[in-house]
């Protein structure tokens, strides 16, 4: 699938340089099986960037590959200008943390965190109280790896990638070993170090919630490509493609119907849509007879009573979970019984009383929060 | 020269991006390539092409090998060497089987000090039980009546002695089998209502299967390839290895002696692909999440097994004492005065104390060269990026010793390093010779034990050094040696027992300024001097003991000073 990528969103460090970072085609084949499949991905200076993919679709190769752990088949890396792409590790200026954190488990904390320096032995134990400061874990000179829980080995894992004091800190489901609880709060802490120290960081996740609360920038990938880059609410609102729609939150997926003019019919009922609505290209090469039309539960609106307006649409409750605060109901539209959809409605929303599986409810689908998709094939 | 290019950089990315010391990686890796191929590929090349190629025309043909299988002692020959080694086998295995279930799957009381003594055989060369087999049965023998009309000069002989030297190798394997017994099959069978006997027909020997496969064919190669026994107490009877030794030895008939000795390769090369075999098919049973099992308390069960491990401990001790008792008698069984004067080897043929010196130092540097070369090529074959050809060479040869008897692999190392076109010819003779083949002789063991301790560090260990500009031996002095020290020494442990212990290898290598511990019991033996045969036997026992223990205390030393560390996971 070829997609464009849309423009990134305005920097969130301002006066960066727009690609400080720079993957060009990246390309790694293992035997028969491509793993990266032509990577472009820019970073501007102070971004956080999340690689975002199901497993297996290539984030940690291209993690290693930036990293110079593991050689390109083709393509360049560009690091504030340099051409990086032929640099061993050691002279490409990062620091990383791998998913096992590979602390040196004979080592202790200290000797950890001033493996790669070479200073003094004064200065060494300066900077190593300075980084055990940064990380919340004082004191901790003297204790193994070991004698540490899943958390504190986190940390001192970033410790000690910060050490050096990179430019660039690359994490590798830095956060997939914890538990729930410890995550979340890494996770704050993580976002706080990262804007404080102003360190470029692309961090590997799989986990869409991660991605979405520490990201300025998210990249998502799937089966060696990038599919989208763009900021959490892009990816969220806008997906470019099917892949994206369905792998960050939930989506209703609804057949529509598209007349030559381009008239969108759902139901039998026309639909008002902004042209961002529609994929690129339709217009100029023709209209497929039928299309697909994506829509977030949330995005749903359940009204109390009818009101005209664009894209008002009528519906029988179905079926209605509790979700805590929030309720998800199974629509089905009263035109078309087979057409069915959820709606997610919070404690504010004027709708929740009318939740009541068998009643007939007035819905509404806003225009700026609808996308046109290519059927699925 | 582009064919050439390319296998060197098969599988390799288009964009190198060796740094400085992966490069350093990459010129060992084809180093240690070249050493194992010199030191293990060549000398089998070598024995191959004696045996193939016509000693007159210097032509390729098989008229050598047609004619050691026409000659006619060599049916007979073949003939004995399979009756003993499967007699071996029949022995060996349903002992060491029930052996080993006692030990995992009973509460039997004082199963830590059984096992210990039941693998005291690993410390005395496979002569020894020949001559206490001889003091027990031989002509003047304490117990020679027990026999009646039969002779313990030949296959009764032979089968003890063998199963004496085998048992513990057999031990070994079926311990490991059991001990991985996954509680959970055994709650499950239980829960099914199944009888005792029917888990154990169904549960403990399906899943032992392959150890006793495994420990059957070690067994058998063992038995088919060793001639010490054979050679102190076979009498009259013909086997292969004795045949192949003879050859050699007596009769500077190394063509023959390399076609014979290419036929041992053969059961050792055949148990090597069932054992790949049984492997391949072998189901995952024994998966990593097996529960421990803990049996349950039976005193019958129990009681039984100690009876029948003691009655085998006792067999062992008397093949291992009765050669120990009686280096301090003067004259057994007539005279038995306790007495030194057995262990006065400058007054004997064979060797003397030099020999004993020899066989010291010798195991040293064998422990020592053979601990650190093993640690250094699976370092490099474990963490580090080296070209494809240079890893596959390593790999193969790294695992090819297992198959080759010590006989051949000395056989081997004469062909090579006894031509004089081969440029290190001066190593023939010299103490370093035998250490090197020694090594070469145990290599495979060593490096499993080593692989697998590499393997069980987090394999991004080296990465994150890297990325911290640290080179890779850097790494390798402040972070992987000492985590793998425990296995190190335990390498270092089993190459220095093993040198000490070894004949086949090393008995066409020496030279009178090197002859060693174990060829002097051997050639004191062959001159008649029995009594100082059994001292320089009891010696290598008693040092090998030492050296065990000296070594296991130095590794638990460093174990506790590493628990802090070592310490329990989260
Ligand atoms: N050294 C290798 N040799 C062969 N295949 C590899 C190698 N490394 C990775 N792969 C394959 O490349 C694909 C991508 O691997 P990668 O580790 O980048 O995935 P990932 O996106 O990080 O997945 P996960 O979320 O599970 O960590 C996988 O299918 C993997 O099997
Ligand atoms: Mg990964």
């Amino acid at each position: 699938m070829l997609l464009k990528q849309p423009q990134l969103p305005t920097p969130a460090a301002t006066g960066a340089v727009p690609d400080w970072l720079r993957f060009d085609r990246i390309s790694k084949r293992f035997g028969a099986f491509t793993a990266l499949n032509g990577v472009d991905l820019t970073i501007r200076r102070g971004e956080f960037v999340c690689l975002l993919g199901p497993s297996g679709c290539g984030k940690t190769t291209l993690l290693r590959v930036l990293a110079g752990l593991t050689a390109q088949d083709s393509g360049q890396l560009y690091l504030g200008g340099r051409d990086i792409s032929r640099l061993p590790p050691a002279a490409r200026d990062y620091g990383i943390v791998f998913q096992s954190y590979a602390l040196f488990p004979n080592l202790n904390v200290a000797d950890n965190l001033a493996y790669g320096l070479r200073t003094d032995r004064a200065s060494k134990a300066r900077r190593v109280g300075e980084l055990l400061q940064l990380v919340g874990l004082p004191g901790c000179e003297h204790k193994y790896p070991a004698e540490l829980s899943g958390g504190q080995q986190q940390r001192v894992a970033l410790a000690r990638a910060l050490a050096q004091s990179p430019s660039l800190l690359l994490l590798d489901e830095p956060l997939s070993a914890l538990d729930a609880q410890v995550r979340e709060h890494l996770r704050r802490e993580l976002r706080q170090l990262q804007q404080k120290l102003g360190v470029t960081t692309l961090m590997v996740t799989h986990d869409q919630d991660e991605a979405l609360t520490l990201a300025d920038t998210i990249a998502v990938m799937n089966h060696g490509v990038i599919e989208q880059v763009g900021s959490p609410e892009m990816i969220y609102h806008q997906p470019a493609s099917r892949f994206v729609a369905n792998f960050v939150g939930r989506a209703n997926w609804l057949p529509v119907e598209v007349s030559e003019q381009g008239e969108v019919r759902l139901a039998g009922i026309t639909l008002a849509l902004p042209a961002t609505a529609l994929p690129q290209g339709w217009a100029d090469m023709g209209w497929p007879s039928t299309a697909e039309l994506f829509c977030r539960p949330e995005d749903v609106q359940v009204a109390p009573h009818w009101a005209p307006g664009d894209n008002g649409l009528m519906a029988f409750v179905e079926r209605v979970d509790f979700l805590g605060n929030v309720r998800r109901a199974l629509l089905t539209l009263v035109t078309a019984r087979q057409i069915s959809l959820w709606a997610e409605l919070g404690p504010n929303d004027a709708g929740l009383e009318a939740l009541v599986p068998g009643q007939l409810v007035p819905l509404h689908l806003p225009a700026n929060r609808l996308r046109l998709f290519a059927e699925a094939a | 020269m582009k064919a050439l290019r390319f296998w060197l950089e098969a599988g390799e990315a288009a964009v190198p991006l060796w740094s400085p010391d992966q490069r350093v990686a990459r010129g060992l890796g084809w180093l240690a390539a070249i050493g194992l191929t010199l030191f293990i590929a060549l000398p089998l090349l070598a024995i191959l092409l004696q045996a193939v190629i016509d000693s007159e025309s210097g032509q390729l043909s098989l008229a050598p090998v047609q004619a050691v299988l026409a000659s006619p002692g060599f049916l007979d020959s073949l003939l004995g060497s399979l009756t003993v080694s499967l007699a071996t086998v029949a022995l060996v295995l349903p002992t060491a089987l029930v052996f080993a279930f006692a030990l995992t799957r009973s509460r039997m009381p004082g199963r830590g000090l059984f096992k210990l003594l039941a693998l005291s055989p690993l410390l005395a060369p496979s002569l020894m039980p020949g001559i206490s087999l001889v003091y027990l049965f031989g002509n003047q023998g304490l117990l020679k009546s027990w026999l009646g009309d039969a002779s313990i000069y030949g296959p009764i002989g032979i089968v003890l002695g063998e199963a004496f030297y085998t048992f513990p190798h057999a031990l070994l394997i079926l311990l490991t089998a059991l001990a991985v017994a996954d509680a959970r099959l055994y709650e499950a069978a239980e829960t099914l209502g199944a009888s005792r006997l029917r888990r154990l027909l169904t549960v403990t020997l399906p899943n032992a299967r392959y150890g006793l496969i495994s420990a059957g064919l070690v067994v058998f190669t063992l038995a088919m390839t060793d001639f010490g026994v054979a050679k102190v107490i076979g009498g009259q009877y013909k086997v292969l290895a004795l045949e192949a030794y003879k050859q050699v030895i007596g009769q500077q008939n190394f063509g023959k002696g390399a076609v014979i000795g290419l036929m041992l390769l053969l059961p050792a090369v055949l148990s090597l692909l069932v054992e790949r075999w049984v492997a391949g098919s072998r189901s995952a049973s024994l998966g990593g999440r097996s529960v421990a099992f803990h049996p349950p308390e039976n005193r019958w069960r129990d009681g039984a097994l100690w009876l029948f491990c003691g009655g085998v401990l006792i067999g062992l001790l008397a093949l291992l004492g009765v050669a120990m008792a009686a280096s301090f008698i003067k004259l057994w069984p007539y005279s038995l005065e306790l007495t030194l004067a057995h262990y006065d080897f400058d007054q004997m043929d064979g060797g003397g104390w030099q020999a004993f010196r020899n066989s010291v130092q010798m195991a040293a540097w064998t422990a020592l060269v053979g601990t650190l070369g093993v640690f250094g090529v699976a370092y490099l074959l474990e963490k580090m990026p080296l070209p494809p050809l240079a890893r596959q060479i390593c790999r193969t040869l790294a695992l090819l010793p297992m198959a080759v008897p010590g006989l051949v692999l000395g056989l081997g190392y004469i062909f090579c390093f006894n031509h004089p076109a081969n440029p290190l010819h001066g190593l023939y003779g010299s103490l370093a010779i035998l250490v090197l083949a020694t090594v070469a002789h145990f290599y495979t063991t060593a490096h499993l034990t080593i692989s697998t301790a590499l393997r069980q560090l987090d394999g991004e260990i080296e990465a994150v050094s890297a990325t911290l500009c640290r080179p890779f031996w850097v790494t390798v002095w402040r972070v992987t040696l000492p985590i793998c020290l425990p296995a190190l020494f335990d390498v270092a442990r089993f190459f220095f027992v093993s040198a000490l212990t070894t004949v086949s290898c090393v008995i066409f290598l020496y030279t009178p300024d090197t002859v060693l511990a174990g060829v002097a019991v051997l050639n004191m033996d062959d001159a008649g001097e029995t009594a100082g045969a059994a001292a320089m036997a009891t010696l290598i026992v008693a040092t090998a003991l030492l050296a065990s223990l000296l070594l296991s205390a130095a590794g638990s030393l460093l174990n506790r000073r590493a628990q802090a560390w070592r310490g329990q996971p989260h």
